[in-house]
């Protein structure tokens, strides 16, 4: 018998023909970006001989570790051959300070500048505006000769500063937008509960910009984690952080390309990203998403 | 209760030749009055009309462009919102949203350095004058619309200010809701006696709420009076249209003096002034205009007034418990406000009175009250 739907309750679900172009788009873009990392891994984990049979794809016959080993300590750059290991302290003595500060001098910024309106207010913001626009290139030579003049280049605090200085602009943009969504009547009323600059700056607006501090450090820790440019210039030899070293790691072989070895250091150089990425990357999503404040 | 919280501690509020401008824009444009002890002064206006802009200036959040403004017998024109003895309530609430409700009241009193014990009695008296004891450990997005204004006010109430400010407060919240803070208030204003400054865009707020009411437009007071004051005797037509909902009807015509006696004379009606309160004293001839407020036109005929006339009903729009009929006052449009129940939305033609004691008359140039 032919039940002719009678319009009750829910709507019945359709898959539409948009719908499924929609989900073969996204699974194409996941191959897409999945694949290199799928090679990256299967290939680390191979011996060379099997390498040398040239099946990019192929899932190894015989796993080992043996390269992941040599690329954490074994691996030579240069005439040292102590692998990546020393550059992850490095690292992180350059990233977590450069985080750190750009993080916090950039919340400051930004507060002052949504709430606290002083003359030229409009006009520090336009200039943090436009100096993002400036390719960082352009900075380097004379940077190379103040921090000498100084006496910081090649020195930690030297490339710490360097990393604050040029993310700054951006911390305190994305600080101030987020200001910008506070109701300007919560910034009332504490001023006229008393609070003063920092007291409501402590009291009531960095309780709730945890979402905004969130999106803050992943980008400033993954950022100054990542640079190797800036590392190469300013940190020196002594500072040298993971990418320096894996780059000096790829290219400084002598006879044949160990490409386990090569692909096992890329991960480990990228690890801690990666964790930072798949521990926070809800956050994330949410402190980019609601910029607007729900009571 | 702590008695620091009553009427001793209010204060006088006296704004002095204030001016507020942004550029060429003027805000406010020299500003001029008084607001006693205990007073419940509310700023009533469209929006636009500088009321906010007014309460900010006294509260400090904006600074004058010109002029002073004293709170009690000091002139606190340059201090800090702070150190100006004021509580103020937002029409957002504005709470801190990651305090509980004992913290978002506490705020101000630690800010201060104030002991804790004070703090904890404080907040608890606040809290038990506004019925929020049983929330005090809350978030603010745990409460209702209604809870959280009522913990914005008590976070001004803990303050024990001297001036009680209120932009817009009850905007927010739904209507039955904003009558039942409405009548709080009120209550709150007689148990405390503070000084309350009320600003609103809602008349019914405004006449039932205040001891005087300031109506502004375009950054100046049109009128400053008690609600009566300004229901009976608007002093200009911009206020005589403002005040009373349905608004009053219009008449465009011409005052004319024969002797002693004057007359209203319309497009096709004529109304004898007899007992019409002019406010220079005697009547002036000339173009005018004659405001009648629907709720004033007499249907329930007395046979004692002087001018009765009758017209067609055009149509009919029942309000519940009242009526709103128009008719006719000679060849203008005229709305009449009825009780329901006389069934007068059932007939075709009516017929009516009006006493000219309870009409206004306005000056057709100058709009002023004659």
């Amino acid at each position: 018998m032919n039940h002719a739907a009678i319009p009750e309750g829910p709507k019945p679900r359709q898959i539409s023909a948009s719908r499924i172009a929609i989900y073969v788009f996204l699974g194409l873009s996941a191959v897409f970006f999945l694949l290199p990392v799928y090679v990256m891994i299967i290939t680390s984990l191979k011996p060379m001989a099997e390498i040398r049979t040239g099946n990019l794809f192929a899932f190894p016959k015989e796993i080992t570790l043996d390269a992941w080993a040599k690329a954490w300590s074994g691996a030579c750059t240069g005439r040292v051959c102590e692998g990546i290991r020393p550059g992850m302290l490095n690292s992180f003595k350059i990233a977590i300070p450069g985080t750190l500060f750009p993080v916090i001098v950039g919340a400051i910024n930004g507060y002052a500048l949504s709430f606290w309106r002083f003359r030229g207010a409009n006009l520090v913001f336009t200039m943090l505006l436009v100096s993002t626009f400036v390719p960082i290139q352009v900075f380097i030579f004379p940077l190379v000769r103040m921090m000498t003049a100084t006496g910081l280049y090649g020195t930690l605090p030297g490339i710490i500063l360097i990393h604050t200085g040029f993310t700054l602009p951006l911390t305190t943009l994305l600080f101030r937008n987020f200001y910008a969504s506070v109701p300007e009547e919560m910034f009332s009323a504490a001023r006229i509960d008393g609070g003063g600059f920092w007291s409501i700056f402590t009291y009531v607006l960095l309780p709730i910009s945890t979402p905004i501090v969130i999106v803050a450090v992943i980008l400033q820790f993954t950022g100054s984690w990542n640079d190797y440019l800036f590392a190469l210039i300013f940190a020196g030899r002594e500072n040298q952080p993971m990418t320096v070293l894996l780059t000096s790691i790829v290219t400084s072989q002598y006879g044949e390309k160990e490409y386990n070895m090569n692909m096992a250091a890329t991960m480990l150089a990228a690890m801690v990203p990666l964790i930072v990425y798949f521990a926070s990357g809800r956050w994330f999503v949410r402190g980019i998403s609601d910029g607007a404040l729900k009571g | 209760m702590d008695n620091t919280l009553k009427k001793g501690k209010a204060k006088g509020v006296s704004v002095r030749k204030v001016r507020v401008s942004y550029g060429a824009v003027h805000v406010i444009r020299e500003l001029d009055f008084e607001i006693a002890r205990g007073e419940f002064i509310v700023l009533l206006g469209a929006s636009g009309c500088g009321k906010s802009t007014l309460l900010s200036v006294i509260a400090g959040l904006r600074d004058v462009s010109g002029g002073q403004i004293w709170i009690g017998d000091e002139n606190v024109t340059w201090h800090e919102p702070k150190d100006r003895d004021i509580g103020m309530v937002f029409q957002s609430y504005a709470l801190y949203p990651q305090m509980t409700v004992r913290g978002n009241l506490s705020f101000g009193l630690r800010m201060t350095g104030a002991d804790k014990a004070v703090i904890d009695k404080r907040v608890a008296e606040a809290a038990e004058i506004l019925q929020l004891t049983g929330l005090l450990e809350r978030k603010p997005r745990q409460l209702s619309g209604g809870q959280r204004q009522r913990v914005a006010i008590g976070r001004a109430l803990v303050r024990h200010a001297g001036v009680f400010l209120f932009d817009e407060p009850l905007s927010n919240l739904d209507a039955k809701l904003r009558t039942e803070l409405r009548g709080e208030l009120k209550r709150l204003h007689k148990q405390l006696g503070t000084t309350m400054i009320f600003v609103t865009h809602d008349q019914i707020e405004a006449l039932t709420l205040a001891d005087r009411i300031a109506v502004m437009e375009g950054g100046v007071i049109r009128q400053i009076g008690t609600p009566k004051e300004i229901y009976r005797h608007p002093q200009n037509r911009f206020v005589a249209g403002f005040i009373g909902s349905p608004g009053m009807n219009f008449f465009d015509g011409e005052v004319q003096v024969r002797g002693a006696e004057a007359r209203f004379s319309g497009r096709g009606f004529e109304l004898a002034l007899t007992g019409y309160d002019f406010a220079t004293g005697t009547p002036t001839p000339g173009k005018a205009v004659l405001g009648v407020r629907p709720e004033h036109v007499g249907t329930r005929l007395t046979g004692q007034s002087p001018f009765q006339a009758s017209s067609p009903i055009l149509s009919a729009e029942t309000m519940g418990a009242e009526t709103l009929l128009w008719a006719r006052l000679g060849e203008d449009p005229l709305s009449i406000r009825v009780d329901t129940l006389q069934g007068l939305d059932e007939v075709s033609r009516i017929t009516f009175e009006i006493d000219p004691a309870l009409v206004s008359l306005f000056d057709a140039q100058t709009g002023q009250r004659l």
